[in-house]
């Protein structure tokens, strides 16, 4: 049996595995950590589970101690304090949505913050996060960004508390993986992403904002309870952080107008 | 006019800039209510009746009953179809 900790975000998480495959891929993808200090979670994770990825439905049964999502490449039971969890996978494709599931799901239930569909660039020490429908532009923009620190490429780690709202290095990436150079970061605004001839931003109305931000929440929807979790969590960041329109054109022309 | 309506449990609102958001927190939707649709469905989940509604509208605002009964009815009717209430029944007497 492997064993490491890693690091995602504030919080320490053990990792326990019989897969030296599963390690390598938790190790290329995750920062990982010599620490004693306390677990938050702790993930056991086997491979040999179910088929080839065929579409997103997740069925979650939702038990007395424990919830369980399945997907036909993974599955998950974590206990409902979110402290301990086996992931089951088929392939790493399914291991890293698995894991994105889980931490969504994890730090919406702790009431510490959402995973966000976006890539994020940092400009003069501030974050400045991208988003939009599939297909609108995230990935372009990121690489656009270039030589700039990107947090997220793909899902934003992003800390709400009722004072202020943080955005942290994310391990969720899709091509441009993490060289952990910043831990976190405040952010300057979210940007809507829409390919125009035109470059410009508009400000969105806050609540407008909730209408644009709540599609782009990684969330598995369950429960009541932590879905008013997360919509508090939603409100106080629409308070926070300013929403706009961004028409761009296909280079990074648009940096000239946000920063 | 009697008739009671309910809110589930389920729907939650927030206040932004004077416009509220409701929540379903079952289906997972959102719907954007100016101060007086968010008035209603607040007094809704006090279980007011809708004639109280009506009563307490034309007199503070000084405008005629039937007009705010026909607007009430149609407000109540699209926040039925959108599951945000429920009709309870008519109060017993």
């Amino acid at each position: 049996m492997y064993m490491i900790m890693i690091k995602i975000a504030e919080h320490m998480v053990e990792i326990k595995t019989d897969s030296k495959p599963i390690l390598q891929w938790i190790q290329r993808h995750f920062k990982q950590v010599n620490s004693h200090n306390a677990i938050d979670l702790s993930i056991n994770i086997k491979d040999g589970f179910g088929s080839s990825f065929t579409n997103y439905d997740v069925e979650i049964l939702s038990e007395s101690e424990f919830i369980t999502y399945t997907r036909t490449d993974y599955k998950i039971k974590v206990d409902k304090m979110f402290q301990k969890a086996d992931i089951s996978v088929y392939n790493n494709f399914a291991l890293k949505h698995a894991f994105t599931n889980l931490y969504s799901a994890f730090i919406i239930h702790h009431g510490w913050g959402l995973l966000f569909h976006s890539s994020c660039a940092i400009q003069k020490h501030r974050a400045y996060i991208f988003t939009g429908q599939s297909g609108a532009g995230k990935s372009t923009v990121a690489q656009l960004s270039t030589p700039r620190i990107l947090l997220s490429d793909e899902a934003a780690i992003v800390n709400v508390s009722e004072s202020e709202v943080k955005i942290y290095d994310s391990p969720f990436r899709s091509e441009i993986l993490s060289t952990y150079e910043l831990d976190y970061c405040e952010p300057a605004g979210i940007y809507v992403l829409n390919q125009s001839l035109e470059v410009q931003k508009k400000l969105i109305k806050k609540s407008d904002a909730a209408f644009v931000i709540m599609d782009k929440i990684f969330h598995w929807h369950h429960d009541s309870m932590e879905t008013n979790k997360l919509l508090s969590m939603c409100k106080q960041l629409i308070e926070h952080v300013p929403i706009y329109q961004l028409y761009f054109q296909k280079n990074n022309t648009f940096w000239e107008l946000i920063s | 006019m009697n008739s009671k309506y309910m809110c589930p449990s389920s729907i939650e609102m927030m206040e932004i800039d004077d416009e509220w958001i409701v929540m379903n927190t079952e289906q997972f939707t959102i719907t954007k209510l100016n101060s007086m649709g968010a008035w209603i469905l607040k007094n809704i989940k006090e279980n007011l009746t809708i004639q109280e509604m009506i009563d307490e509208i034309s007199n503070n605002f000084s405008v005629d009953k039937l007009a705010v009964e026909s607007d009430i009815q149609d407000f109540i009717e699209d926040l039925e179809k959108k599951g945000l209430i429920k009709n309870a029944g008519k109060p017993s007497i």
